[in-house]
């Protein structure tokens, strides 16, 4: 064969070398696109924030300071308040992470007290709520069965919880 | 068809094709080796998964509504973990970068840590700061500073709290144990007729020195833990009073005391003090302590009419001590088996 001829036969390949490179690198795309490094806890962490301002006397939760003890579940009133929930769950000197806005109600659906944690996250998400993509929000509403300890009363009453966090 | 026609030159162009399609196959399962070979080194799924873990953790552990130690069972020994603003960082040797993710502390400053290849992770919780550490034998009790207020209000943290105390005053944890177990039952609430309040039924509003855990005034009336502190401090002070209390090595006396005699004569360390006062009961060690806690009771009162001391009113006011060590014995190693060595 001559050397002309093999130049023109592996420049007729050219097409064939990139098409094979084509599907290599669309085998590797697709199976990196399907292959999962990240695990989605937005759910679970809303989930556990909401919990947290119910449990932890650093948050909402009536703690008694002559024994010494948190009652989780119990709402202190003097607490509801965005200073105090601001200060009980700090992501740092900028939360970019999560809002929360809480509505308590006494059981017959008279409107006891409302606070947010990080007023600025709820301005900006709640518009963008449920929106895919980037820009977007997901959020998760709960409802918890709560006693409102207000002036040593305590009124049994529900705490509705909106969390939210951006996408 | 081709294999049919084909001549001299269709031989060689076909070998040629041959070897290029062959080497284009090479290449294309040596590429998915390399991806193979990727995926099952690559631990960005693991760091990313840990990273989210150890966060969630944490916050969990800032949610509890007392003091809580939680010791991590997963296996993270292959990373270095670092908890450092509001970030877990996990990363290789190798990396130069981190999978983080962030958590939320309560206010109080955000756990900071590096550990590297940890066997275990332990969070532990205390007064809305948590401490993170690859020691499983870590005790909220001992690292740090500060007070540890938050253990729980029940007898199981009383016991721990006393066990906590103990030491720094330099008495035995399972003494204190049972003093406090014959003084209230080891209840934060008992009220007593002479106006003993609380677990170590103390009568002082404000003790006589500061806390040794971190330099407040104690409140024993007011707060549990005060309680605790101030009881074992008057003990300790009790005990000082004999040079040998703690040794084991100091005698003293409760004397048959007269209307006469002094509170200093009837009080004696020393056989010196014989004579005329007639020795009643001799203490040693930290029975001196405790006969000094429950009072002497060489009051006019007990000493009036002769004789002094009746065997009786001995026998009462020995009895308090004997309850105690009798106590003391169902207390040996609580304070070890409550992780608290007292």
């Amino acid at each position: 064969m001559k050397r002309g001829n093999i130049a023109f036969f592996v420049l007729m390949k050219i097409p064939q070398f990139f098409f094979a490179i084509f599907v290599i690198l669309s085998i590797l795309f697709l199976v990196r696109y399907y292959m999962s490094f990240r695990t989605d806890v937005r759910a679970t962490e809303m989930e556990l924030q909401a919990n947290r301002l119910l449990y932890s006397p650093a948050c909402l939760a009536y703690y008694d300071d002559r024994l010494q003890r948190a009652y989780p579940g119990v709402v202190d009133s003097r607490k509801v308040n965005t200073l105090q929930l601001d200060s009980c769950i700090r992501y740092g000197e900028r939360n970019d992470f999560l809002a929360m806005k809480i509505s308590l109600t006494e059981l017959d659906g008279t409107p006891l007290k409302e606070a947010t944690f990080n007023e600025p996250g709820i301005r900006a998400w709640l518009p963008r709520l449920n929106r895919q993509g980037p820009g977007g929000a997901g959020g998760r509403q709960m409802r918890r069965p709560v006693l409102y300890r207000d002036n040593g009363e305590v009124i049994p009453a529900v705490m509705d919880v909106l969390a939210i966090m951006p996408n | 068809m081709r294999s049919l026609l084909k001549d001299k030159r269709g031989a060689e162009e076909d070998t040629l094709s041959w070897i290029i399609e062959l080497g284009l196959i090479a290449l294309l399962f040596t590429t998915m080796l390399m991806l193979v070979h990727e995926v099952r080194t690559s631990t960005i799924l693991e760091k990313n998964y840990l990273a989210r873990e150890f966060a969630l953790l944490l916050d969990t552990v800032y949610a509890s509504p007392d003091s809580v130690k939680y010791v991590y069972d997963g296996d993270a020994s292959d990373f270095i973990v670092a908890f450092e603003e509001n970030r877990v960082k996990v990363r290789e040797e190798r990396d130069t970068l981190s999978k983080e993710y962030w958590f939320a502390d309560a206010g109080e400053g955000p756990a900071e840590e590096e550990l590297t290849h940890p066997d275990d992770v332990v969070f532990i919780e205390r007064a809305r700061k948590v401490i993170v550490t690859d020691d499983p034998n870590a005790n909220p009790a001992f690292s740090g500073a500060g007070r540890p207020v938050l253990l729980p209000a029940n007898v199981t943290g009383v016991m721990q709290y006393i066990c906590m105390v103990a030491p720094l005053y330099n008495v035995p944890g399972d003494l204190m144990l049972a003093l406090a177990q014959k003084e209230s039952g080891l209840s934060i609430d008992a009220l007593s007729g002479d106006g003993g309040v609380g677990v170590f039924q103390v009568t002082n509003t404000a003790c006589d020195e500061r806390s040794l855990m971190d330099g407040r005034v104690l409140e024993p009336l007011a707060s549990w833990t005060d309680n605790v502190e101030c009881g074992i401090q008057i003990f300790r002070n009790k005990c000082l009073i004999s040079p040998g209390c703690a040794s084991g090595a100091g005698r003293r006396y409760c004397c048959r005391k007269r209307p006469t005699d002094s509170w200093s004569a009837c009080l004696c360390d020393s056989d010196g003090c014989s004579g005329t006062i007639m020795k009643d009961v001799m203490y040693t060690g930290y029975d001196i302590g405790l006969r000094g806690y429950n009072g002497w009771g060489c009051s006019a009162a007990l000493s009036s009419p002769a004789p002094y001391h009746t065997p009786e009113v001995t026998a009462a006011v020995q009895a308090y001590v004997e309850g105690v060590r009798t106590y003391e014995q169902g207390f040996q190693g609580t304070c070890a088996s409550l992780g608290v060595p007292g």
